[in-house]
């Protein structure tokens, strides 16, 4: 842990207590942080590290407490990111140790909690046990004796049952009395600080014999359990069942994410309207409703997919079903160097690589996330397939048969390119394989709906506050450059427009002179901005993959989004109507020319610029979230600089290959 | 544990409802203490839920899954034929 990193979102707002929420993972932690804090809880990053913890705050008869919500750990020594800001919290070493610490106790599996309840006494300051699914113990014959429990350990428990609030009062008062103890009292049995988890155990062990007594006919063996895990874990019916959850899963994804998509981008282009209606015509106006109003639109309109999918994701997460997927998925992904854990982030990348890297923090090993975080944008997404369709069509003409093939063939080269590169990845620069996959199966459950509205809400409010500032202010940058310096409109512009205005010119044609004089001023423009300054600067760099200036504009201005590409050479071989790309204006792109007349898109060159859009990072917004998953620049500067040399060479080959099997 | 080394056998040669203790694992140390902080302790007692891969088994009230290789890298002591509930000793209630 940096000694440097900022504390101020662990410590205690001026005049509070804080107190801390720690427990196993799948113990109800979550949905008792939700149900004490409510929708105000913020989520951001430990200091130093990219781990999210939440921070809310519990009212209490008018005093408020802060609370933090921990990672789940199974033992606070263990060498990972989650126990070290375990660690880090209660010793107090970012901020003020917290006045209590209130932890979230599995009712049905005491021996194994209560051995992080027993670390946790050796702590300083009281401790709180919520013993959780209090109901589902008595359902299955065990019987805690609570307060014989709270004699044993020295600390007050709370029977609760987290889903439908049961207890929940009572573990408010116990916060608000404990964080009033100026010392824990008397704990007759704590065991020392440093205790092996052998010694730990035993001790908990005796609690447990003491305390609990299981009713006849209750047992440990869940045969339902047993034979579902079979089922969803075996090499065949496992796979069957993962393949139509995921997708049931991104179907409804794809589905629903697109209305609010639609929505957002109609009401953005709305406002960019009304700005441009109400201020006067200049570069304050220009700002304002094209780069300010577009950048936000560029920004905001990957809300519904991020929040959708980890709405998803939380459900699933919650019913125990990703943990035994993670193991289907393992036996495939292992052999790459990825853990079973990514296949959640990969599949995701096929619609949006934000919410795709976003999502590998399901991967606990951080080596496995970023590998997996590197390799993710290699996946084909959404905004591909408008170039892919472009770059298809140009090639296969009259052969819509054989551009579906290598349509398909696009995908599957950029999930191959992401496979092989997990290989390359983890004996370079992330040396070691995927960590060994040993995991907890949790108990089969129904979902929490709350729980995952506020991780959707969560997620979505942390990518707008980070990356989303990044991602507006890339796009007003990528809009200046596209759109100044503002040049004069040329002869051939003002001869149309005089002509259209000359008298005696049917309205129809002057029409049509004034449309064509648009057309012509807007690809003036384009070519004198300072993005087609540069893609004439950059163009000997890709002349090699057969690229001339026009193209080489297209593949810059298409860092700020892929589809940008599109819109670009419509523009660029004279289309009015940047977004409407009909099969005149694919004609047109066809057909447009070098400056030697010869035409840019032969086979060879486009085939090249289609394997470099398959395999090149050229989106900005991803390396704005790579940079705030992975916590520095680092991973993102090697993420462009690697996907951009393989698609540089992968197309250099493609294009000199074709032309020595006698293609053009 | 004189003749241990002649008893123990890796966890992946159990079928399932077989059961066995612990006796030691030949793992890297992250994983070694990730099992502990699961439960499986020197000498505990497990149950295999599910033979194959993923290797299933019951440590206490919790159900690890684990890789078929890690399951060969965890040496255990079989206990014998599995009694009707899965374990031979009496459960330990809510443990």
């Amino acid at each position: 842990m940096s000694p440097t990193a900022p504390a101020a979102e662990v410590s205690v707002a001026s005049g509070s207590k804080r107190i801390a929420l720690l427990g196993n993972p799948n113990t109800g932690k979550t949905t008792i942080f939700n149900a004490l804090c409510g929708v105000r809880a913020k989520t951001s990053n430990f200091p130093g590290t990219t781990t999210a913890i939440r921070i809310g705050h519990i009212d209490v008869d008018g005093e408020r407490i802060d609370a933090v919500d921990l990672p789940g750990v199974y033992d606070t020594r263990l060498n990972s990111t989650e126990a070290q800001i375990a660690r880090d919290v209660l010793s107090g070493e970012q901020a003020p140790p917290p006045a209590a610490t209130v932890v979230v106790v599995d009712a049905c599996n005491l021996t194994r909690n209560l051995v992080l309840v027993g670390e946790l006494l050796a702590y300083p300051g009281p401790v709180i046990v919520a013993l959780n699914m209090v109901d589902l113990a008595a359902r299955r014959g065990v019987k805690v004796d609570t307060a014989a429990l709270a004699e044993r350990l020295g600390a007050t428990v709370i029977p609760t049952v987290a889903r439908t609030g049961v207890g929940l009062p009572d573990l408010r008062k116990a916060i608000s009395a404990a964080v009033s103890l100026a010392s824990p009292g008397t704990r007759p049995t704590a065991p020392p600080l440093g205790a092996t988890p052998e010694a730990l155990t035993t001790w908990a062990e005796a609690i447990v014999a003491d305390v609990v007594t299981q009713t006849a006919g209750g047992s440990q063996v869940d045969t339902v359990t047993e034979r579902v895990d079979r089922f969803l874990t075996h090499p065949l019916s496992g796979m069957l069942c993962f393949i139509a959850v995921m997708g049931v899963l991104f179907w409804t994804l794809f589905t629903l994410a697109t209305i609010p998509m639609d929505l957002i981008e109609a009401t953005l282009a709305g406002l960019g309207d009304l700005v441009r209606g109400l201020l006067p015509a200049g570069p304050i106006r220009d700002l304002i409703a094209d780069g300010i109003v577009g950048g936000i639109a560029g920004t905001v309109v990957f809300l519904p997919q991020i929040c959708l999918l980890f709405f998803l994701i939380s459900l699933l997460e919650d019913t125990g079903y990703l943990a035994r997927a993670a193991f289907v998925m393992d036996r495939v992904l292992h052999r790459f160097g990825l853990p079973g854990h990514a296949f959640v982030p990969l599949l995701t990348s096929h619609a949006c690589a934000l919410p795709g890297i976003m999502s590998a923090r399901l991967i606990p090993d951080r080596r496995d996330r970023l590998a997996t975080i590197l390799v993710a944008p290699f996946m084909s997404c959404s905004a591909r397939l408008p170039v892919y369709v472009l770059l298809t069509s140009l090639i296969f003409a009259d052969r819509p048969a054989m551009a579906a093939v290598v349509f398909t063939g696009c995908y599957m080269l950029g999930a191959a390119a992401a496979l092989v590169s997990a290989i390359i990845f983890g004996r370079t620069l992330l040396k070691g394989s995927a960590r060994p996959m040993v995991l907890e199966l949790p108990s089969y459950k129904a979902p929490s709906l709350r729980n995952a509205l506020l991780t959707a809400k969560d997620q979505g409010v942390a990518f707008l506050r980070t990356a989303g500032t990044v991602i507006v202010a890339i796009c007003v940058v990528m809009w200046w450059l596209s759109a100044y310096p503002i040049v004069e409109p040329g002869g051939e512009v003002v001869a149309l427009r005089t002509q259209a205005a000359a008298p005696g010119v049917a309205v129809a044609e002057a029409e049509a002179l004034r449309e064509e004089a648009d057309t012509l001023e807007t690809r003036e423009a384009q070519a004198a901005s300072f993005a087609g300054q540069m893609g004439r600067i950059a163009e000997p760099v890709f002349r090699p993959l057969g690229f001339d200036w026009q193209l080489t504009v297209g593949v810059l201005t298409s860092f700020l989004a892929r589809e940008v590409f599109v819109s670009t050479l419509s523009v660029l071989v004279g289309n009015g109507d940047a977004s409407d790309v009909d099969e005149g204006v694919i004609a047109r792109i066809r057909a447009m020319p070098r400056s030697d007349g010869t035409p840019v898109f032969t086979p060879a060159t486009s085939a090249a610029a289609l394997v470099f859009f398959v395999l090149a990072m050229q989106c900005l917004p991803t390396l704005a979230v790579t940079r705030r998953e992975t916590g520095g620049l680092k991973y993102p500067l090697i993420q462009l600089g690697y996907m951009s040399t393989v698609a540089y060479i992968a197309a250099f080959v493609v294009r000199h290959g074709l032309l020595l099997a006698g293609f053009s | 544990m004189t003749n241990d080394a002649t008893v123990a056998v890796p966890l992946s040669t159990l079928q399932t409802g077989a059961e066995a203790s612990l006796h030691r694992t030949e793992l890297d140390d992250d994983t070694r203490s990730l099992l502990r902080s699961l439960g499986l302790t020197d000498a505990s007692r497990l149950r295999v839920c599910k033979h194959g891969e993923p290797f299933i088994i019951q440590v206490r009230a919790t159900r690890i899954g684990v890789t078929g290789a890690v399951a060969g890298r965890i040496f255990v002591i079989a206990s014998g034929a599995p009694s009707s509930n899965g374990f031979h000793e009496p459960d330990r209630a809510g443990g």
